[in-house]
């Protein structure tokens, strides 16, 4: 009897449970609810009665402005977390493709050069790492970690360690790829949109993203259903290094100009906007959908802080601190179901 | 204390988790030098009783009293020092350490603040003598098959002065004469040092040898508990399941005709040698063995998840590239592995994923999913196999261990497959999901599949296949028709190699002449 009520209850909640359960639907709402914290904390600081500070339109664009590279490789990004795998070494592929980018612009100053040659070398980049986690079953953490030495190394070689500025003169078409308008909407947002909408299409609705998702759950079931589980994972990687790419040329449109010493830490901010989308580092949960309120609730996050004047140092901290508790909060998430399963 | 009295009480023991209540109310009552079974479907709350009893769970309501003190047990530690030891489903053996360590782990001889190795291996060799292992304390135990590892964690409840020894499920993974030494040795627990044995089993024939009292529990509450005297196996069942099961084994006789599959001289150095046999539509073949004979591998080489040396597999005439399951799916082969949990389902990923997961390429067009095909898809064998979910998009992980297998069938079943071998088909499940899955088995008999069925238990071979093929030590060393005159001893010692028999093995003639005869 017990029993009945239960499920009858469930069921009579299971419309708005399941919106609920949804991904991104609950990091959504946290992500208004801290924005109106932000909003709250910012009056209280500069003594309010100047209107609204932080949920301005102005200011919402801009933090989606800052994250369009972030969430670009975030998307690639959530493909090969979704198959428990991760890629360390996008923030230095990123750096050296920007190089490349940049060296290709200058010698050729040839758009299709320039824009096709740098997703490809991307590409390549992906595939040697997706070979190597998976072919050669090596441990992504340690494989992408070693990898983003390699490509640090190769963006100081490529470029000999200086800074390459692509002349302001360059090939229009190069320049229209990363800084078309049309009307109010930047085309750097138009690439973002793609890029989610193809990513997300794939994830959820083919065969490949299906299996994916069991691939991260269950590897080892993946095998046994006949999932070519070592090609889906190193197509994951590919899209990640096309991703990385995109990301490059369109980055490198804007600012015309390459540091191969930026140790960036995009690595860390991609795999944060991941995570707090909702994707799980034990694989098998994610979407693109999440990601996106995860790349957003990442701007948020970090514009808040900045405008509450941290220092970067500060904010990395935090940022540190608030991926260390979403991963927590997902551990302790398993654990609690692994607790109900034993029950049943 | 002397044998017979009772020590530990539970009265009216509630446990209630989010939305159900496991437990409503069970009492059970254990006595010294007794075994206590405790009988239930999956999901009948065993566990969790176990799980109060240990101190996992704090219980919600009820008394649980321990030589009529009342006890609140905050940590399993709490629970062991108080003389209760459970044995679980899982092990937990520490494989990279030694069978003594193992033994005494958390509980190690000490001389001043450094381990007194002396004693340790003196009192592990007492314990191991004691078990009748004639294994060294300085194995590792990561080298030890499951059933010395589970002979060793039950030493390790002895090294803790056990009162209480509760074992979940304990021959699920051991082989016939694993199971009878863990049976010689509760009865020495038992008879001689006076302890209280707490019995879980799906096994019921175990349950009628081993137990002096059983309890049988049904949706957390208690149904019946009285002595193993009193009972007969078929009331057993009747109180499980909460109505009587006619026929467990429900084989209908199907019309066998062509070959379907044929292996010839299939050979895997060091794992199993020359081994062929050829099954027909509409018949299933068992296999049986004793754990580790190697028949889960040479099923794994037909389907390619293993390579194999030499030796072919012909598939409806069609002879098979080995070494790649997409292939093997692809020419229709299904597999329904032996750990459904680690080899064939996705925990974290809907019913409906898990389900038609092998079918998805043909329920797609150009690599995109048709939505609406695959729900249709999941929704028929939902409803055909009658698996209990409140629907397809529920996660696989949270039903129960007897929908989830029927979820693995189904999954196979979904690709129309046109041989179907399952491995261990009912481990771990209970008797009402046991008997839906032989009379699956039997439908797809007589709708013309070939079956393969590896079991360790040779009532189901007898009772669900056509034909038995035995396998000693990776070689096939029997293949006899299921006959009312066939014996359960004559298989056995076929499977452990003893006596060879090969009066059925496959070919049209021999077939007809007996047809001529009778």
């Amino acid at each position: 009897m017990a029993d009945m009520k239960a499920k009858k209850k469930g069921q009579e909640n299971s419309r708005w449970q399941r919106f609920i359960h949804a991904d991104g639907v609950s990091v959504f709402f946290a992500m208004i609810v801290v924005a109106i914290l932000f909003e709250i904390i910012l009056q209280v600081m500069r003594g309010g009665g100047g209107g609204l500070i932080f949920l301005t339109p102005a200011n919402l664009a801009s933090i989606l402005r800052q994250q369009l590279y972030v969430g670009i490789i975030a998307f690639g990004m959530t493909l090969v977390m979704i198959t428990g795998e991760i890629d360390l070494s996008v923030g230095y592929q990123l750096t050296m493709l920007c190089s490349i980018c940049a060296l290709f612009m200058i010698k050729t100053n040839n758009a299709f050069v320039g824009i096709v040659g740098t997703i490809g070398i991307g590409i390549l980049c992906g595939f040697v790492n997706g070979w190597l986690v998976s072919y050669l079953r090596l441990n992504s953490f340690i494989t992408t970690l070693g990898m983003s030495s390699v490509y640090s190394a190769l963006a100081l070689m490529v470029s000999a360690g200086t800074v390459l500025v692509i002349p302001n003169d360059c090939s229009p078409a190069f320049q229209w790829f990363g800084t078309a308008k049309f009307g109010p909407i930047s085309i750097l947002i138009v690439w973002f949109i793609i890029v989610a909408v193809v990513l997300g299409f794939i994830l959820s609705r083919t065969v490949y993203g299906q299996q994916m998702y069991i691939i991260g759950s269950n590897p080892i079931a993946a095998k046994f259903s006949g999932i070519h589980y070592k090609r889906n994972k190193l197509i994951a990687y590919m899209i990640v290094g096309a991703c990385c790419g995109l990301a490059a040329v369109v980055m490198m449109a804007n600012v015309k100009s390459s540091n191969p010493q930026s140790s960036s830490g995009t690595e860390m901010e991609v795999i944060l906007c991941v995570v707090l989308g909702g994707c799980a580092v034990t694989g098998g949960k994610g979407s693109v959908w999440g990601t996106i309120i995860g790349v957003l609730f990442y701007g948020v996050l970090n514009t808040g802080f900045t405008m509450m004047n941290l220092t970067e140092y500060m904010r990395w901290i935090i940022m540190g601190l608030i991926m260390v508790l979403v991963l927590s909060m997902d551990v302790l998430q398993e654990r609690g179901v692994k607790l109900w399963k034993k029950k049943a | 204390m002397s044998r017979g009295d009772i020590f530990i009480e539970l009265d009216d023991i509630v446990k209630v988790f989010p939305g159900v209540r496991a437990l409503d109310g069970v009492s059970i009552k254990i006595a010294e030098g007794k075994v206590h079974a405790l009988c239930g479907e999956n999901g009948a709350g065993k566990s969790t009783l176990i799980k109060v009893m240990t101190g996992v769970h704090a219980r919600d309501g009820g008394d649980y009293r321990i030589d009529g003190k009342t006890v609140n047990f905050k940590s399993t530690k709490e629970a062991i020092d108080a003389g209760v030891s459970c044995v679980y489903q899982e092990l937990s053996i520490a494989p990279q350490l030694d069978v003594a360590k193992n033994l005494f782990i958390g509980n190690l001889p000490m001389k001043g603040h450094i381990i007194d190795h002396k004693t340790l291996y003196e009192k592990s060799e007492e314990i191991l003598k004691f078990l009748e292992m004639d294994i060294s304390p300085h194995m590792i135990a990561g080298d030890l098959s499951v059933g010395q590892q589970q002979m060793i964690e039950i030493g390790r409840a002895l090294t803790r002065n056990a009162r209480l020894i509760i074992m979940d499920e304990p021959t699920s993974s051991l082989s016939e004469a694993e199971t009878d030494t863990l049976f010689k040795v509760i009865k020495t627990l038992v008879e001689d040092r006076n302890m209280a044995i707490i019995y879980i089993s799906h096994k019921l024939d175990e349950v009628m040898e081993l137990a002096d009292w059983i309890t049988v529990i049904r949706d957390g509450k208690n149904i019946i508990s009285k002595a193993k005297t009193d009972f007969t196996q078929a009331e057993l069942v009747k109180n499980m399941i909460g109505r009587p099961l006619e026929n467990l084994y429900m084989k209908e006789p199907a019309e066998i005709t062509d070959t379907m599959l044929e292996v010839n001289h299939l050979t895997r150095d060091g794992v199993f040698d020359d081994i062929s046999f050829k099954v027909r539509k509409g018949e299933v073949v068992g296999f049986f063995g004793l754990v580790g004979a190697g028949r889960s591998e040479i099923m794994r080489a037909i389907f390619g998840v293993d390579k194999y040396n030499s030796g072919e597999v012909i598939l409806d005439g069609k002879k098979l590239k080995g070494g790649d399951p997409a292939k093997a799916i692809e020419n229709g082969i299904g597999f329904c592995t032996e750990d459904r949990k680690k080899e064939g389902l996705a925990l974290k990923i809907s019913i409906l994923s898990n389900m038609t997961l092998v079918k998805l390429k043909a329920l797609s067009h150009g690599g995109v999913v048709d939505r609406v095909a695959q729900r249709r898809a999941a929704d028929k064998y939902m409803k055909s196999i009658s698996i209990k979910a409140p629907s397809v998009n529920q996660l696989v992980g949270n039903l129960s261990g007897g929908n989830q297998q029927k979820v693995v069938v189904a999954k196979w079943l979904l690709m129309d497959p046109k041989v179907l071998i399952v491995d261990e088909p009912t481990r771990g499940i209970d008797v009402g999901s046991k008997s839906e899955i032989y009379s699956i088995l039997s439908d797809l008999a007589k709708q013309g599949m070939a079956i393969i069925v590896v079991s360790s238990e040779v009532e189901e071979i007898m009772g669900v296949c056509d034909k038995v093929i035995t396998i000693a030590e990776g070689k096939k060393t029997g293949e006899m028709a299921i006959t009312p005159e066939l014996t359960r001893e004559h298989i056995l010692s076929c499977a452990l190699g003893t006596e060879t028999d090969f009066s059925a093995e496959t070919d049209g003639e021999k077939k007809e002449e007996v047809k001529e005869n009778g």
